[in-house]
């Protein structure tokens, strides 16, 4: 074997070792680079460099700053709201509140821009509502989480951020415009699921539609959503970068928080931030040391071996792009987010890119298979905060997900398949 | 269990208090980073708001720092990503062992960067400076790295000690 395929195997086989064997993933990338830097006499300073550059990108900041504007939205009363917006606005259709479930997550999750968020903010309150009008334990906690994937979509996302930084500097503003379309094709898909079921078991329906009504909870709920709209037309119209609009929406999320919702207090908003760094201190050193890896990835020439052994399987597109999906989903299973998203898109963004699927859409891709992933046995996150919150068991809610995977399956499907819903908006504002 | 615990056990409140302040200016960090950035933004539109040339370089340093010491957080919260998909599975003393392996090696991995940092930042820091800040030194760039390593260090010997602890526990149970 070439020393570069010994490296290979020292780098990815001691990482997959050591993640099999427990240790932090944000250090098993460190420590899987350091072993290769010391086979191939490569001097150490290269972790000090890599490092300090993975974590020193401008672009990078909006990361902290989206997930402080959720935690300040999220702490600030907006959750009710957006619930109240969602019912006026679809609760009146049959299995209206599961209606509103899907809904809320598509407002909520654009300002929270994370699952476990979404999920145990809203599931918090409405699956005791679901449960108390006649609905499922079950049905309810799986909607709940199966929902919540659309606010991975759903600008501003930050692991869209993140996704930027590892395809090497996709346009964060063409993402979050191509996270629209996808976000509510998987709402609808799942709006279509919830009918199905709401008519075999006869789920209640909600009070009638009232335009007045819908327009008072569009006033409501106007503050909370003017925030997505200050970031998404401040990067789309060029006033702003993604990281500047991040860090004015965080101090427009704190003013209204404090002064117009007065759902929190400056007290309140400085315990909030403890939720903030907890966040970010597993997600940034993650980004730092993964820079490591990737680095050794592009050094050893890991996205062309990769490349070149999966078009040695097939050289058909649509077999490669169901292999790319399921390598995605099965990392998914197993592992967590953010560590995919850097560590797998480096290695298989040169393959998409060689069957013809745009750097934009292979973000949606990605985003969608992670999402899928955080609410699969054994490790989604998402699966066991849905458990917690809707007291159910992981085996009975993975049962009655079921329904809600072959929607999300069949949505990850039209996204692959039709580059113009991811690409569509995009090509229309971001010229 | 051995007495040895009950006494090292007495440096307890040390470590929650170094915790407790660690926090405290990851916070200050944070709330610097966004108004430093929001400052700066505001300075394009807004005439008598100061845009400094130096607003992007110092928020990436302070986030650099926020990152390294909340990531020592995380140790002691034990809330780093790692698969515990088949804990369930394992005997609970394999865990253990498998829990004072991955401290071992990360403490190794904290030394290498303390020491190999230290080295770079003064040798980056005595070449270079910041090219909006022509007097500071590039040193403080860098310097994060051998931070990191420190902070590691200090968090990894306390779940050393705890997973130590822990195995201890278990034998005098079964006992």
């Amino acid at each position: 074997m070439s020393q570069e395929g010994i490296a290979i195997l020292i780098l990815i086989g001691s990482f997959l070792l050591m993640v099999i064997l427990r240790f932090q993933i944000s250090y098993a990338v460190a420590l899987a680079s350091l072993f290769t830097l010391l086979y191939l006499k490569l001097p150490l300073t290269t972790i000090c460099q890599q490092m300090v550059k993975g974590i020193s990108s401008y672009s990078l900041m909006a990361v902290p700053f989206f997930i402080t504007m959720g935690v300040l939205m999220g702490s600030g009363g907006i959750s009710e709201r957006l619930i109240a917006l969602a019912n006026a606005l679809v609760g009146w259709m049959r299995g209206g509140l599961a209606m509103v479930n899907v809904v809320d997550s598509f407002f909520f999750g654009g300002i929270s821009g994370s699952a476990a968020a979404d999920t145990a903010s809203l599931g918090s309150i409405l699956i005791p509502i679901m449960v108390d009008q006649g609905y499922d334990r079950e049905f309810s906690t799986a909607l709940t989480i199966a929902s919540s994937v659309e606010g991975l979509l759903v600008p501003p996302s930050h692991n869209m951020v993140i996704y930027s930084m590892a395809a090497g500097g996709v346009s964060v503003g063409s993402l979050f415009l191509a996270g629209y379309l996808p976000g509510a094709l998987l709402a609808g898909s799942l709006m279509v699921t919830v009918y199905i079921i709401t008519l075999r078991r006869n789920y209640p329906k909600g009070d009638k539609f009232n335009l007045l009504h819908m327009f008072k909870e569009i006033a409501r709920s106007f503050w909370a959503l003017a925030a997505i709209l200050i970031v998404v037309v401040g990067v789309v119209a060029g006033y702003f970068t993604a990281t500047e609009s991040a860090a004015i929406a965080v101090i427009y999320s704190l003013l209204v928080s404090i002064f117009i919702y007065k759902g929190t207090t400056w007290r309140g908003v400085w315990k909030a931030l403890n939720e903030c760094v907890d966040t970010l201190s597993i997600v940034l050193i993650l980004i730092s040391t993964s820079s490591i890896f990737g680095y050794l990835l592009t050094h050893l020439h890991v996205p062309q071996h990769a490349a070149s052994s999966l078009v040695g399987i097939t050289d058909n597109p649509i077999v490669l792009a169901l292999l790319i999906n399921l390598i995605l989903l099965f990392l998914g299973c197993i592992m967590d987010m953010a560590p995919i998203i850097l560590i797998a898109v480096p290695i298989l963004l040169p393959i998409a890119n060689s069957i013809g699927i745009d750097p934009i859409q292979f973000g949606i891709i990605v985003v969608l298979n992670c999402g899928i992933g955080l609410l699969t046995p054994p490790v989604g996150a998402v699966l066991f905060i849905g458990s917690a919150v809707g007291k159910v068991s992981i085996e009975r809610l993975a049962k009655a997900m079921i329904p809600f995977y072959i929607a999300m399956i069949g949505t990850l499907l039209l996204v692959t398949f039709i580059p113009e819903i991811s690409l569509w908006l995009p090509s229309l504002f971001m010229k | 269990m051995p007495k040895i615990f009950e006494t090292i056990d007495k440096f307890k409140p040390i470590y929650d208090k170094t915790y407790a302040f660690i926090l405290f200016i990851c916070k200050i960090l944070l709330v610097a980073d966004i108004l430093i950035t929001s400052m700066a933004v505001a300075g394009r539109f807004i005439p008598f708001i100061p845009d400094p040339a130096w607003s992007e370089e110092v928020v990436l340093s302070l986030m650099a720092y926020m990152a390294v010491l909340s990531a020592a957080l995380a140790i002691r919260r034990d809330a780093h990503i790692r698969m515990t998909a088949f804990d369930r599975y394992l005997p609970k003393k394999l865990i253990v062992t498998l829990d004072i392996l991955a401290d071992i090696a990360v403490l190794a991995l904290g030394v290498v960067m303390i020491t190999v940092g230290w080295r770079y930042a003064v040798r980056i820091g005595s070449r270079g400076f910041y090219v909006s800040m022509p007097n500071l030194p590039r040193f403080w760039m860098y310097f994060p790295v051998p931070v990191a390593g420190v902070a590691m260090v200090i968090f990894e010997l306390e779940s050393l000690y705890n997973h130590i602890k822990t195995v201890f526990s278990m034998k005098g149970g079964k006992a």
